[in-house]
């Protein structure tokens, strides 16, 4: 009887919470939803503690990162911050950091949408198929061409400076950008486009004043893998960049770990580093996270 | 407003007087000449762009790899030399095999895990909380993250800190074969939070009546899973599959920080694709400059990866489920 109550009223529990336990079954899958939330939340808490102790023993002496983990310093050693700001660089990476990947960022949008746009919307011939060209760009690793890059770079003497490591960015990461927002093109309607067409405006006015502003969440998720991307990226700056005045964070960082081979094990120091890596990254992300997850996740799914 | 008016009217066309429907045509006419007019200039500086720093170095790696050349000296014509070098080469199969392993095992690994995770979260309180914080890692460093691996993992980390404390003896993790392990444990622990971002945002998709439905038909938890959950975001899981795999062969950073310093390579033993391409290249302490050699290999991974994309979307091909 109370089956046959539970089947009437299935398709009007869509979206509700589930009906109250009342059968063994029911219990079963109750307890069962308990123990999964739990281990889901372990995981959840191991990403949190891990965090926390990262910034934490940034503040502590190499003894206390070991010794005692979990506890508060007990002494908080600002210092540590300050040491890895200016006497390992940090500071100046930070800056270089900001600069290029800001720049770099913006620069891989502006050039992306229209090129997006046009893929997505125009219906020209061939369209389709530089779509596909354009796609399978995102398959190619930087392995493949990091030493053609090197020679073609060293022709125009742009090894070791940061324009030239923002171009080798900028190229890199089109083919990814392209795709993602020629997905968001594709899902704006057609009526306000054509209505602003037929207004008088003018293709390129379209584009800028009613087809843009559509594709504002499209192009700020782009904006922001991208920046996520490029803070973080090695490969490409230990080839391209020599000079410690012209370090990204990654090399800063990397340059730290050697120097602490050889000088003895200051933990408290390299975590003051990692922290002034990750930080920028850890506030953009609890500013913008909503946008960023589900700007990817649809990205994807187009 | 004048927007709505104008849509009305085109939807009425019989109301049209006649000079206003040749004007509409011509409009329209116009409009599609206009969007084909746009289309090189816009067009134009991103594939200006993608050909000369992303398409033209892929073909001239595919030329060099035929050569022995190291950017100084003549270069020295090898036909396919380099690659038959490649296949007698111990680290280079050790590299080719690790890079597979990852992407096999660790792949695996990583979407079972995803679809427990999802599998479990489905309706959980605090989700969006939840996600967020699984999410976060792909935000941080993996030379970041390596870093934390390892000092969980040395000799006086964390982790034989807690064997010594409930009694055990610790362990030598990151010596000989064990480091390998170490590190596809940390490639599964910095991935996964994206994968069960992507899968969840698949399974927010389906509708609440199906599990309902499939939870009176006395189905479990794994059989939901694979009846409903499974069918139902097939097409994210295969986009995700691919990118999977673009991301395994894109891989660097976190084995390159196992070597502990900017001029110390990890261990020969633990070296993908990447690593061994720096490795021939501009790594290490004297390094060797073999770009001829170094991109033949990079063509080999990239040969191996093309065919495993295709094998995975012909495995994963079925027609669409409408929601």
């Amino acid at each position: 009887m109370s089956e046959r109550i539970e089947i009437e009223q299935a398709p009007k529990l869509a979206g509700s919470v589930s009906a109250p336990p009342q059968q063994p079954l029911r219990w079963r899958i109750h307890l069962g939803q308990k123990i999964s939330s739990a281990i889901v939340w372990l995981v959840v808490a191991f990403n949190l503690v891990l965090v926390a102790l990262v910034l934490l023993s940034s503040f502590k002496t190499t003894t206390e990162v070991f010794q005692s983990p979990l506890r508060l310093p007990a002494v908080w050693r600002f210092g540590n911050w300050a040491d890895a700001w200016s006497g390992s660089g940090f500071g100046r990476a930070a800056l270089n950091t900001v600069v290029l990947v800001v720049l770099t960022s913006i620069a891989i949008v502006l050039i992306s949408a229209p090129a997006a746009y046009a893929l997505a919307r125009s219906g020209a011939r061939g369209s389709r198929s530089m779509t596909t060209f354009f796609v399978l760009g995102m398959g190619i690793p930087p392995q493949v061409i990091v030493i053609p890059l090197f020679l073609e770079l060293a022709s125009l003497h742009l090894v070791n400076s940061l324009t030239g490591l923002g171009l080798v960015y900028l190229g890199s990461s089109l083919p990814f950008t392209v795709y993602l927002l020629t997905g968001f093109f594709r899902s704006l309607p057609d009526e306000l486009e054509e209505a602003a067409m037929l207004d008088g405006a003018g293709a390129v006015r379209t584009f800028l004043k009613v087809m843009l502003p559509l594709a504002r969440s499209g192009l700020v998720t782009a904006l922001m893998l991208n920046a996520v991307g490029l803070w973080n990226e090695v490969l490409m700056a230990i080839v391209f960049i020599q000079s410690d005045s012209k370090f990204t964070l990654s090399l800063a960082l990397m340059a730290l770990l050697s120097r602490i081979q050889y000088s003895g094990a200051d933990y408290g120091l390299l975590f003051a580093g990692i922290s002034i890596m990750i930080l920028p990254m850890l506030l953009l992300f609890l500013w913008l996270r909503r946008q960023v997850i589900e700007g990817m996740t649809l990205g994807m799914g187009r | 407003m004048v927007n709505d008016i104008d849509v009305a009217r085109r939807r009425e066309p019989d109301a049209l007087g006649a000079g206003q429907v040749a004007h509409r045509q011509s409009g329209r006419g116009g409009l599609a000449a206009a969007r084909k007019r746009i289309f090189l200039p816009f067009i134009a500086p991103a594939f200006v762009l993608y050909v000369a720093f992303l398409v033209a170095p892929t073909v001239v790696a595919m030329w060099l790899s035929l050569y022995n050349w190291n950017g100084l000296t003549t270069r020295q014509w090898l036909g396919l030399r380099n690659y038959t070098v490649l296949f007698q080469d111990a680290v280079f199969l050790a590299s080719l095999r690790n890079t597979v392993i990852i992407l096999v095992v660790v792949g695996v690994a990583v979407f079972l895990f995803s679809f427990v995770l999802t599998t479990m979260m489905r309706g959980m309180r605090g989700r969006s909380f939840a996600r967020s914080a699984l999410f976060f890692p792909f935000m941080l460093s993996p030379i970041v993250l390596s870093i934390i691996w390892g000092i969980f993992f040395q000799h006086n980390g964390i982790v034989n800190g807690i064997f010594r404390q409930i009694g055990l003896s610790s362990v030598e993790w990151l010596a000989g074969p064990g480091l390998f392990r170490i590190v596809l444990l940390g490639v599964a622990w910095i991935s996964v939070g994206l994968y069960i971002t992507i899968i969840l945002a698949g399974v927010d998709q389906i509708p609440r009546h199906y599990y309902d439905e499939a939870e009176i038909a006395g189905a479990n938890a794994l059989q939901r899973f694979w009846h409903v959950t499974l069918p139902l975001t097939w097409d994210v899981i295969s986009v995700a599959a691919i990118l999977w795999t673009i991301n395994t062969l894109k891989l660097f950073d976190f084995i390159f920080a196992f070597g502990g310093s900017m001029n110390t390579l990890p261990p020969p033993s633990i070296w993908n694709s990447a690593l061994f391409v720096y490795g021939e290249t501009f790594g290490g302490q004297v390094p060797p400059y073999r770009f001829g050699y170094a991109s033949a290999s990079a063509i080999v991974m990239l040969a191996v990866f093309a065919v495993f994309v295709v094998i995975l979307r012909r495995l994963m091909r079925r027609e669409a489920v409408e929601l």
